[in-house]
């Protein structure tokens, strides 16, 4: 039993990360209909940002107290920051000059612009692990056999915590208020004065902003940088959001959380060699069956 | 509305559908049993030291004639990107170390090609199929055990000398192919001595299992059990990690529901060290196991501590060996960075490579080189380096390497963050 608790604690925290990086698939195909394959290496970039900000911290003045609290936001920040960056620049050469060609091209387009991050980064890197400064105090709260660490229940919180703010930025704020317009459509909210453009990149903003911090966090926990970590993480991502409903913002978090959560229990159930097996088991069922997703609606406004 | 149903699912099919074939790539490690075994005996692959193989219809002919003036090209199948270069690269300049020392054959200069092969099959086949085009005269690789045995086809449909000196995978060599040599040591034994030590010389009784879905991982675990479990101790459970991934809590959490004496990991650093990382701060205390694909610095490097206390099987080798210690120092001075875990070997199927050439190929009466892709093959097999960086070699009919009498199974220690040898 106390297995299965934490099988389901090791779920939702990964569940949490697949949950945060879906955001920003969901959200961008919501408004450009186009998937950004390039957002697993934002989260990789974001958690390399993570990564030299705390080893710039540790060579200059150690990294000594007892919980770095500044430290680790200007780590998160780093990532948020470096993400945002890249996402705009991204958004501004690679998918704005395509957003008129046939919906393909911006799909090449994100598969080449995450293949030549990937491969920066394996240069900058020369391949090797970064190994995180281990800045979170080692410990974990105790219950039987069940342990949670604290860099656990911080990258659970977190995750929640960020969720949470993006569900209000979307529902009470007047560029959230823009991003549902843009996504219900994009002609009929030009005419109403949004601005599209500037919505369409506040989206990648908002997207990459959420993988940036999902990604130092995420480093923090697993304790390593390597140019091919976004992948995995990218394309169950992408699986969350497909089987939550892409496009739908609820959809990518309840996506995401089933997912971790499913992975990790089938650990248990069938073995690890079929983790992934079961995830993508389940995208083709969802494909087949709900091609809108568990939480998308049929008769959506997008059309 | 209907009727655009369709449509607006479109780009999503067309998503799902690539993302289906970047995780067929992401997996291809991982299909062990069947990718090969079966059909790896094409018509092209004789066995060694017959006559020479009839000119297949799509091949390149039996020959290769150089032209005076022009580079013996020589190809380099090894991991450049992904999280498995760290292994890779070192393998490539290892191999290319051998080119530039060799300088010339007859006269002719000699060009390493390096090809990424994505340490997957798919990708191997891809590299394969780049260095075939350019005309190589063999090649050094593939890095990958996965690799080799989805390459392998590839290159004896023209009839091309493969010698890879990374490959340990049990199925590599089994069945045993014409055209290809390893200077890697074959895992049967490395798997089996494993085994015995962890059974009967840590006396660790209860074991749990885990691999990285690769025909190597999956295949040196599965050699191992079976020895491990012939010795008289339990497995008890055999798990499986996903390459590319980084939190590994799931398996982490099975693991220690087992309460093991020991676990055990088939696969390269990448996940090693995140995994006796993970172990260790899950409080696992079992003792950690690995092989030759973590036996680096970088494996420690990585694990940050945890690794400390951790054995690292790293295949028969000599007791002492000048003949490494030069090759290393040679390595530094060049690169200006420490040799890897497969430096040497891939050195050594180099040299071997280039002595096959030498001792094979003629020069015509225009000055041109002519190599007979069997007389080159044949001319491995009988190649002997006494010296070889990585020890004595000499092959046997299965193009595995001879162990030689009173080589033991090298086992390292990791104490005060080095690897020590202790077996």
């Amino acid at each position: 039993m106390e297995q299965w608790i934490q099988l389901f604690i090791d779920g939702t925290t990964i569940g949490g990360v697949y949950a945060v990086i879906a955001l920003g698939y969901t959200m961008v195909y919501g408004v450009l209909r186009m998937i950004n394959f390039a957002h697993g290496e934002l989260f990789m970039m974001g958690a390399f940002a993570g990564f030299y900000t705390l080893d710039a911290y540790q060579q200059h003045s150690g990294l000594n107290d007892s919980l770095p609290v500044f430290t680790i936001a200007s780590a998160i920040v780093a990532g948020m920051i470096t993400a945002v960056v890249l996402a705009v620049v991204m958004e501004r050469i690679a998918y704005r000059p395509l957003r008129h060609a046939p919906r393909l091209a911006p799909l090449i387009s994100a598969i080449g612009v995450s293949i030549f991050l990937r491969n920066v980064m394996l240069r900058v890197t020369n391949a090797e692990a970064q190994v995180y400064p281990r800045v979170f105090p080692r410990g974990a709260i105790e219950w039987g056999d069940v342990s949670v660490s604290y860099i656990r229940i911080f990258l659970l919180v977190l995750s929640v915590f960020f969720l949470v703010l993006l569900w209000l930025f979307i529902e009470r704020t007047k560029m959230g208020m823009s991003i549902r317009a843009v996504a219900e459509d994009r002609d009929t909210a030009a005419l109403m004065g949004v601005n599209v453009d500037r919505t369409i990149v506040m989206t990648f903003v908002v997207g990459a902003a959420l993988a940036g911090a999902a990604g130092a966090v995420y480093g923090m926990f697993v304790t390593t940088a390597t140019a091919g970590m976004g992948f995995i993480p990218g394309i169950k991502a992408f699986t969350a959001a497909v089987l939550g409903g892409i496009g739908s913002v609820p959809g990518a978090m309840a996506g995401g959380y089933f997912l971790g959560i499913t992975e990790s229990l089938s650990t248990k159930f069938i073995g690890a060699q079929y983790k992934d097996v079961v995830a993508f088991v389940l995208l083709v069922l969802v494909l087949i069956f709900r091609p809108w997703g568990i939480f998308g609606k049929r008769e959506d406004k997008r059309a | 509305m209907h009727g655009r149903n369709g449509r607006r699912w479109l780009p999503l099919s067309v998503a799902a559908a690539l993302l289906a074939l970047f995780a067929m790539v992401a997996v291809a490690c991982g299909d062990d049993d069947d990718d090969g075994g079966g059909d790896q005996t094409p018509a092209a692959t004789k066995p060694a030291g017959q006559t020479p193989a009839a000119t297949q219809p799509s091949g390149g002919g039996d020959t290769i004639t150089i032209k005076k003036g022009d580079k013996i090209k020589v190809g380099i199948s090894t991991t450049l990107t992904t999280d498995n270069a760290q292994l890779g690269i070192p393998i490539r300049d290892g191999a290319l170390l051998a080119i530039k020392q060799k300088g010339t054959i007859k006269d002719f200069e000699i060009e390493g090609i390096a090809e990424d092969d994505l340490c997957s099959g798919p990708g191997s086949v891809t590299a394969a199929q780049k260095l075939l085009s350019e005309d190589v005269v063999a090649v050094q690789g593939a890095m990958c055990s996965s690799g080799t045995v989805a390459a392998l086809d590839t290159y004896a449909q023209e009839n091309v000398l493969v010698i890879s000196g990374s490959s340990t995978g049990v199925q590599v060599t089994d069945p045993p192919k014409a055209n290809f040599l390893r200077t890697a040591w074959n895992d049967a034994t490395q798997g089996a001595e494993m085994a015995k030590y962890a059974c009967t010389t840590l006396a660790k009784k209860n074991a749990v299992l885990v691999n990285d879905q690769s025909v190597y991982g999956k295949g040196l675990m599965d050699v191992f059990k079976e020895a491990y479990t012939g010795a008289g101790c339990t497995v008890a459970s055999e798990e499986a990690v996903t390459v590319g991934e980084k939190d590994f809590s799931p398996v982490v959490t099975k693991i220690k529901g087992e309460n093991p004496d020991i676990v055990v990991f088939g696969g390269f650093i990448a996940e090693g060290a995140v995994l006796v990382r993970q172990l260790r701060d899950a409080s696992v205390t079992a003792d950690f196991m690995g092989a030759d694909g973590i036996a680096d610095a970088k494996f420690i490097e990585q694990a940050g501590g945890a690794a400390e206390g951790a054995y690292v099987s790293r295949g028969p080798t000599p007791a002492e060996s000048t003949a490494y210690d030069k090759f290393a120092g040679e390595y530094e001075a060049e690169y200006g960075e420490k040799a890897g875990q497969f430096s040497e070997h891939a050195y050594d199927a180099m040299n071997v490579i280039l002595a096959a050439i030498e001792a094979s190929a003629t020069v015509d009466a225009d000055g041109n080189l002519v190599i007979d892709r069997q007389a080159l093959i044949d001319a491995a097999h009988d190649v002997k380096l006494p010296d070889g960086a990585s020890g004595p070699i000499e092959f046997n009919a299965d193009g595995d390497r001879v162990i030689a009498a009173g080589t033991v199974n090298r086992i390292d220690q990791v104490k005060d963050g080095a690897l020590e040898r202790i077996q």
